[in-house]
C-alpha cells in the first residue's frame, strides 16, 4: 500500500522536466533534493503550506539558514525520505 | 510584572504608524497622515507610503514582510530641526528594532537641544550609546523573565539631513545608496554607508585586530563569515549575549553561548558616521535594509528610480527585489507573492526601503521654514 501511495504521489513530482535555472511552470516551483548529489524537482506550490513539508524546510534552515545554495529551494535529506513525505501531501 | 516588562510589551503591542490609518485598500487615499500626499495602503504583506512630503522635499517608502513577526522598523521624522530618517533591520525577534524607533531620535532630539539644535557627530553617536545603555537596562532587569531578550539586537541606520550637511551613521548591514547626477546627463549610485558585516573582508580584518588573542573571532558556518560562528553582523543595539559576559549564560540557548571567557565586547554599538555636504547634483538617496541589496545592485537601484515617476518609488524597488528573488528560487513572480509569512523568509528577508528625494531650494532655504504640511513623523506599518 505504501509503494502504491509512493507511487501515486510521485507522479503528482515532476522530476528534472525542465533545465535548472530556468522558471517553473504556473503554480510550481524547483527544489533540489539530496544529501550530497542534489537532484531537481518540481512541486506544487500547495506543499508548501504543508506542516511536514514545512519540517523539511526547517531541516533546511538549520544547515544553511536562509542561504538556499542551489538558487532554488534545497532540502538536505535523502531523496527517499522526500518522496515518502511528499506522496503523503495532497 | 516589573515596569520595564510592562514597557516592553506595550512597545510590542501598541499599534504602529502613529499618523497612519492602516488602510487595507491598495492605494488608500492615506487619509489624517500629515505631511503630504500619496497613496498609502496595505497589499498581503506589502505595506507602502507612495509619496509623502517633508521639509527637503518628497520621500516614498514600502516594506514587505517575510517573517512570522516583522523584525524590520522604520521612521521618517522632519520639522524645525531638521530630517532624520532610520531604517532598524531587527534579528532575533523584533523587539531591539521596536525599541529604537521609539527611543533613538528622542534621544537625538535630546542631545541635540543641548547644543540649542545644533548637530554634530557626536549627538549622533551619543544618541546612538543613550538607546544602547536604554536597551541593555531592560534587558538586564528582564533577564530573570525574558532571558533570551539577551539575544535580541537590531541593524541602525539613520541619515540625518542637518542645515547642508547629510549625516549618515550604521550599524550593521543596512543601506544608503546616493543618486547623483553627472555631467554627461546620467546617474550615477555612490554608496555612503559602511556595513558592519563579517562577509566583507575589511571587517574580518577589522575583528581580528580588536581581538589579536582569538583566532576564532570570525568562523565560516553555515555558508556565510560569522562573529564567533554565531552572527553575520559585527556592530548592533541589543546582542547583549555578545557584549557582556553576566548575559552569555544559563539559560539561553546553547547555540548563543561562548564557551571561553569574554574579555571584551565581541560587537559594537559605535556607529560608523560620514559626513556628507550636500551638492546640487545630489538627486535622491536610497535607504534599505540589507532584504533589498542582496536581490539588487547600487546601480540597478538608483536606474530604477531616476527611470520611473517620484510617487511609488519605495515600493517599486521592493517589487524589483522580489521578481529577482522569484528568479533566483526558480519561480514565478505571481507565485511568489502567494507564500504566506514564515516560508516567505526561504525566498526573501523582510524588506524596508525609504527613498529620499533631495529638493536643494528646500534644504538650502533651511528647515526654518518647514510648515504644518512638511512636519513629518511616520513609521512604518504592518500589523503582526
Amino acid at each position: 500500500m505504501a509503494f502504491v501511495r509512493s507511487l501515486l504521489g510521485a507522479k503528482k513530482i515532476l522530476s528534472r522536466s525542465t533545465a535548472a535555472g530556468s522558471a517553473a511552470p504556473k503554480g510550481f516551483l524547483a527544489v533540489y533534493v539530496g544529501e550530497s548529489q542534489k537532484k531537481r524537482y518540481l512541486v506544487p506550490l500547495s506543499y508548501l503550506s504543508q506542516p511536514s513539508f514545512q519540517a523539511l524546510l526547517s531541516k533546511s534552515e538549520e544547515e544553511f539558514g536562509f542561504a538556499h545554495p542551489m538558487g532554488g529551494l534545497t532540502i538536505p535529506c535523502p531523496e527517499d525520505t522526500f518522496i515518502n513525505v511528499t506522496s503523503r501531501l495532497q | 510584572m516589573s515596569g520595564s516588562l510592562m514597557n516592553l510589551f506595550s512597545l510590542c503591542f501598541k499599534p504602529f504608524g502613529h499618523v497612519c490609518d492602516n488602510s487595507e485598500a491598495g492605494s488608500g487615499g492615506g487619509g489624517g497622515v500629515s505631511g503630504g500626499t500619496g497613496g498609502e495602503g496595505k497589499d498581503g504583506l506589502l505595506w507602502f507610503r507612495d509619496l509623502g512630503k517633508y521639509c527637503g522635499g518628497d520621500f516614498s517608502m514600502a516594506v514587505i514582510q517575510a517573517n512570522q513577526v516583522l523584525e524590520d522598523q522604520s521612521q521618517v521624522e522632519s520639522g524645525n530641526f531638521g530630517t532624520f530618517v532610520g531604517v532598524y533591520d531587527g534579528h532575533g525577534g523584533p523587539e531591539a528594532a521596536r525599541y529604537v524607533c521609539d527611543h533613538l531620535f528622542n534621544h537625538f532630539r535630546e542631545i541635540s537641544a543641548e547644543t540649542q539644535g545644533v548637530v554634530t557627530r557626536e549627538t549622533i553617536e551619543r544618541a546612538f550609546h543613550a538607546t544602547e545603555e536604554g536597551f541593555a537596562s531592560i534587558v538586564s532587569e528582564l533577564w530573570q523573565e525574558i532571558p533570551n531578550l539577551a539575544t535580541v539586537g537590531t541593524c541602525c541606520l539613520v541619515g540625518v539631513i542637518y542645515q547642508n550637511t547629510l549625516f549618515v551613521a550604521s550599524l550593521g548591514d543596512s543601506r544608503v545608496v546616493l543618486g547623483k547626477k553627472g555631467n554627461c546627463g546620467g546617474l550615477s549610485a555612490i554608496q555612503l554607508s559602511t556595513e558592519h558585516n563579517a562577509n566583507n573582508e575589511d571587517i574580518r580584518w577589522e575583528l581580528k585586530d580588536l581581538h589579536p588573542d582569538d583566532p576564532q573571532i570570525v568562523v565560516f558556518r553555515h555558508g556565510v563569515w560569522r562573529v564567533k560562528g554565531i552572527i553575520q553582523v559585527s556592530r548592533s543595539i541589543g546582542d547583549m549575549y555578545m557584549k557582556r559576559p553576566e548575559f552569555n549564560k544559563e539559560p539561553i540557548s546553547q547555540k548563543f553561548r561562548i564557551a571561553e571567557p569574554m574579555k571584551r565586547p565581541l560587537m559594537s554599538a559605535t556607529p560608523t558616521i560620514l559626513s556628507h555636504p550636500l551638492h546640487p547634483n545630489d538627486s535622491f538617496l536610497i535607504f534599505a535594509s540589507d532584504g533589498l541589496w542582496e536581490h539588487l545592485t547600487n546601480e540597478k537601484a538608483v536606474e530604477i528610480v531616476h527611470n520611473h515617476p517620484r510617487a511609488g518609488s519605495a515600493k517599486r524597488l521592493i517589487k524589483a527585489a522580489l521578481h529577482e528573488a522569484a528568479r533566483k528560487r526558480e519561480m514565478r513572480y505571481s507565485d511568489l507573492r502567494k507564500i504566506d509569512k514564515k516560508v516567505r523568509r526561504h525566498f526573501h528577508d523582510d524588506i524596508t526601503v525609504i527613498v529620499v528625494f533631495l529638493n536643494h531650494d528646500l534644504i538650502s532655504r533651511g528647515h526654518i521654514n518647514s510648515t504644518q504640511d512638511t512636519t513629518v513623523s511616520i513609521r512604518s506599518a504592518l500589523e503582526h
